[in-house]
């Protein structure tokens, strides 16, 4: 047709970008969110009705799956993250670790620059016998000690079982960087305030996955919903022998791990 | 009671004190405050708000179709367009417009992060010596080294020769 | 074997609780202590501390009022700081802070208050202008210092005091809480800790006193009194017996535990910390003073005065420096190694960074220039009886 003709390669990959950006970057959804006053009855109804169109929290219940035996250690969910979420440099949100034991017990352990820029070949007289790379983040804990010490509810778990920080009430004091066992947060030298992974709640809520489970080129992270029927991570929670990190601590982290070594904590 | 106005002069000022910060403190309080729990409720819609950076590979495909269906058919199918350029953000912004060139890595440091040959990695995944393979170290390599060979977007060469003959 | 590793989770490369986390206990506990000692003279009837019942008042005063400053310096967002009144999230230990900091601060104001009433309105009387205008709103306009008035503000002090006492534990035990609460890490992690702030806070309190005493009095040209310093060497002994007691216990059972947390808490003692706590903590700081303030102690009949205020001042002087090295070595020895239990960094504060050590020595110095305009205002020592003006 006469109007295609016209229409030169650039100008159609720019109209396309219109058209692509309408599906691709989806607009921020309004909370459809139970009144928390009502009862649980009356938000159940809600959130039926309105499950069709806008994103409910009552219908999820997240969790993360981190199989350590696929983790090639190519650090791109820490770039991902780091760009995502418009990280600092030198704090990180996630972070990658690299561990090699040798025969004789001994332990090696880095993770340069939470390793953004992958891993080079290091330890050349070293002989390991093992050696794997484990990506940390934070647990999302349900029983989580940084909530607890936030004075004042800055730090607060949501529904679908997230752990947020509210940068606007923060006062920074650091507490919640001290009670947490994993290292997992951080005083952004930026805002002054805690800071730490939110599994992307920008981009769950909108119905894509975290930042760095969809740079993982080998699915060695996985993030699922508990409550859905039909999710990966959830079966695989059922079926698989999984650890978590220092369960001692009683933290209850909703971080999975597939293949954890003695010597990760 | 005698004898006790000095009292009554600090208590006022307690009392006084205690009231002026109920009063005060029921402004300081954002409205959204215990909305859903012990914190400012509209908190969540912020955090929601946050725009989106990273489109993946599906976001690509529209405007860069070729490259999106070669990428596909081969083996680095499972790597993200954004782990080797950059986030979608930086090249095309929210309405779709075009902002910036996506940046080209050609570095041998860019697949020697994924292929580099280390103990940790699984044994089954692809990796490889750059002393066996091209017979160089790593700091020797130059730019664009492993793309005189390997296609980056679809770099098996079996697969390459497969489909060629399959054409011809 | 494992020397090679030093592993630090990468968000652990920094101290986050800086060089004004370790004044802020010190300054609460020296206004713990300060207390304590005028609590011994107006609720115990010690009466050999009569002659610094009231100036250890004010020394407490004064160093609660800069207390929060530290926090305030260290906090990303000191204007945000009211939110902990304004939404205190109780299951957090630092929510009670706000709570605790303004209660004391009352009862320790009223307090004050009352034990200088008469001395205000007598100014407030005697003076003219602006002095006596502020003497007057000091006073509350109540100028009332009949016999019985000031015998039921006599009883009130001591109620009052009697009730500071469960709150400065509290103020200060709750700091001790602070690290004694985070199970995430295990040199903080003791309920031991509230009890060793407390015990290493009188210390530091009543060490404070007998150096302020002693030079307030070179300073008017008085005489010491020799029954307060010997009071005061006593009380310091007890409790330096017992905080260095409750120190060690504390290493103790880590030691012989030998549980995992021993692997990274041995090298730390032994390494990072062993400057600030072998040498300082331990051997400066609680040896030598204790041999000091024994020898004072027991062979106090055959001391001359100069001798026994020498031997308490140096005693003092080592007390003062033993509770900031031990506040160092939880806050600072606390953060010094990773959660990893791998490895550790090191902290050197430097001189003019915004927590550095000028703001130390400034925050430090505030509370004694306070005390000193304080005792201008309300003068402490009783032999003081010309009229000002
Ligand atoms: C809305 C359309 C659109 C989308 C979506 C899009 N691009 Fe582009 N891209 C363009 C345009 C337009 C150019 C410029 C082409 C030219 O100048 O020849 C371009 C150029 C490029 C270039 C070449 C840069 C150069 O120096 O030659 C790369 C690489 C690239 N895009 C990568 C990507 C990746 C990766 C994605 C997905 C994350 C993506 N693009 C998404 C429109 C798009
Ligand atoms: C393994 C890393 C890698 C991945 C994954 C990758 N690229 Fe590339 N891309 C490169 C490299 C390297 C070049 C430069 C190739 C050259 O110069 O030969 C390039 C070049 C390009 C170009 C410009 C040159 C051309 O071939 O047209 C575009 C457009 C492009 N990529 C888009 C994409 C898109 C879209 C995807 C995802 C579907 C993608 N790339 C995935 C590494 C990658
Ligand atoms: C983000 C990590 C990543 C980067 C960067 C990357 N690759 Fe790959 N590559 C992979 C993955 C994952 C596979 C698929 C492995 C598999 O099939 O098990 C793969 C497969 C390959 C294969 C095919 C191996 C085979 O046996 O089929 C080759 C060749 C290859 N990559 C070369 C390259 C080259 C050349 C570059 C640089 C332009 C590069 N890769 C960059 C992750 C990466
Ligand atoms: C001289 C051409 C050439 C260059 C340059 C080259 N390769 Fe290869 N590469 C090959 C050939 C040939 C194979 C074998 C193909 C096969 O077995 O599928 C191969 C295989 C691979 C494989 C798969 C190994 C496996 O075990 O399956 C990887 C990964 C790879 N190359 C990465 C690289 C990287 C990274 C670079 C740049 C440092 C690079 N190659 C440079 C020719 C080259």
């Amino acid at each position: 047709m006469k109007i295609m003709d016209n229409v030169s390669r650039r100008e159609f990959l720019k109209d396309g970008c219109k058209l692509a950006s309408a599906c691709m970057i989806l607009n921020v959804l309004p909370i459809k969110i139970p009144n928390a006053f009502a009862s649980d009855e009356a938000s159940a109804t809600q959130a039926g009705l309105e499950a069709k169109d806008g994103y409910n929290w009552g219908n999820h219940y997240y969790a993360y799956l981190i199989d350590t035996r696929k983790c090639i250690g190519c650090g791109m969910c820490v770039q991902a993250c780091s760009r995502e979420n418009n990280v600092p440099d030198g704090f990180f949100r996630t972070w990658v670790e690299r561990y090699e034991i040798s025969e004789r017990g001994e332990v090696f352990v880095d993770s340069p620059h939470g390793g953004i820029n992958g891993f080079e070949a290091t330890n050349p007289g070293f002989n390991a016998t093992k050696a794997f790379f484990v990506p940390k983040m934070c647990n999302h804990c349900e029983h989580t000690p940084c909530i607890q010490v936030c004075p004042v509810g800055a730090s607060y778990a949501t529904k679908e079982g997230m752990v947020l920080v509210d940068s606007e009430r923060c006062v920074g004091c650091g507490y919640c960087v001290q009670a947490c066992p994993y290292g997992s947060r951080f005083i952004n030298p930026i805002t002054h305030t805690a800071d730490k992974c939110t599994w992307c709640y920008h981009r769950i809520t909108k119905g894509l996955k975290p930042a760095c489970v969809q740079a993982c080129p080998t699915g060695a992270r996985k993030f699922g919903d508990l409550k859905d029927e039909h999710d990966e991570v959830r079966k695989i929670l059922a079926s698989e022998r999984i650890g978590i990190l220092q369960a001692e601590k009683l933290t209850k982290p909703k971080c999975y791990y597939i293949g954890l070594d003695k010597e990760v904590r | 009671m005698k004898h006790t106005k000095h009292y009554w002069r600090a208590g006022f000022l307690l009392v006084g004190g205690l009231i002026g910060f109920i009063f005060v403190r029921h402004f300081l309080v954002p409205t959204s405050f215990g909305q859903f729990g012990f914190y400012r409720g509209t908190n969540l819609a912020e955090q929601q708000a946050k725009s989106v950076v990273h489109g993946g590979k599906e976001s690509c495909s529209t405007c860069h179709e070729d490259v999106a269906k070669n990428h596909a058919a081969g083996s680095h199918a499972v790597v993200q367009c954004e782990n080797c350029h950059a986030a979608l953000s930086k090249h095309i912004n929210k309405d779709g417009e075009f902002v910036e060139l996506m940046p080209i890595d050609r570095s041998p440091q860019l697949c020697l992060r994924c292929h580099r040959s280390l103990p940790s990695r699984p044994t089954g995944f692809p990796q490889i010596e750059t002393k066996e393979h091209l017979g160089l170290d790593e700091p020797e390599l130059q730019a664009g080294a492993c793309l005189a060979c390997h296609n980056s977007h679809r770099p098996s060469l079996e697969k390459k020769k497969v489909k060629y003959e399959n054409n011809g | 074997m494992f020397e090679t590793i030093n592993f630090l989770f990468p968000n652990d490369l920094h101290i986050h609780w800086s060089l004004m986390i370790v004044m802020y206990p010190y300054i609460t506990g020296l206004v713990a202590g300060a207390f304590i000692v005028s609590s011994l003279y107006h609720v115990f009837g010690k009466i050999e501390f009569r002659p610094i019942g009231r100036f250890s008042l004010l020394t407490s005063l004064a160093f609660l009022l800069t207390a929060t400053l530290p926090l305030l310096n260290h906090l990303g967002h000191p204007e945000r700081a009211m939110n902990i009144m304004i939404t205190p999230h109780f299951s957090s230990a630092m929510a009670g802070f706000g709570i605790l900091y303004t209660f004391y601060l009352i009862v320790l104001t009223l307090e004050v208050w009352l034990v200088f009433r008469k001395d205000i309105v007598d100014y407030a009387r005697a003076s003219t202008g602006l002095r006596r205008t502020m003497y007057k709103i000091l006073a509350l306009g109540v100028y009332d210092t009949s016999p019985e008035a000031l015998e039921k503000d006599h009883k009130v002090v001591k109620v009052l005091a009697a009730i500071g006492i469960p709150a400065a534990c509290m103020l200060h035990g709750y700091v001790g809480f602070l690290f004694g609460g985070i199970k995430a890490n295990p040199w903080w992690s003791t309920p031991l800790m509230p009890v060793i702030f407390l015990f290493s806070a009188v210390v530091s309190g009543i060490a404070a006193l007998v150096i302020f005493y002693q030079i307030a009095m070179r300073w008017r040209g008085e005489a010491i009194s020799a029954d307060c310093i010997r009071g005061l060497a006593r009380w310091l002994w007890l409790f330096l017996i017992m905080t260095v007691t409750l120190e060690l216990l504390e290493i103790i059972t880590l030691a012989y535990e030998q549980a995992e947390e021993w692997e990274v808490i041995a090298p730390l003692l032994t390494h990072q910390l062993s400057f600030s706590f072998i040498s300082l903590q331990m051997i400066i700081g609680a040896l030598i003073p204790m041999i000091l303030l024994m020898i004072t102690v027991l062979m106090d009949s055959f001391m001359k005065d100069k001798l026994r205020n020498m031997l308490t001042f140096i005693a003092s002087s080592l007390l003062l420096i033993q509770v900031f090295a031990m506040r160092w070595n939880v806050v600072i020895g606390g953060q010094i190694f990773s959660k990893s239990f791998r490895g550790f960094r090191d902290y050197t504060p430097h001189f003019l960074e915004k927590e550095g050590v000028l703001a130390a020595i400034l925050l430090g110095l505030l509370p004694c220039v306070l005390l000193i305009v304080l005792s201008r205002v309300l003068p402490p020592f009783r032999s003081q009886k010309e009229p000002i003006g």
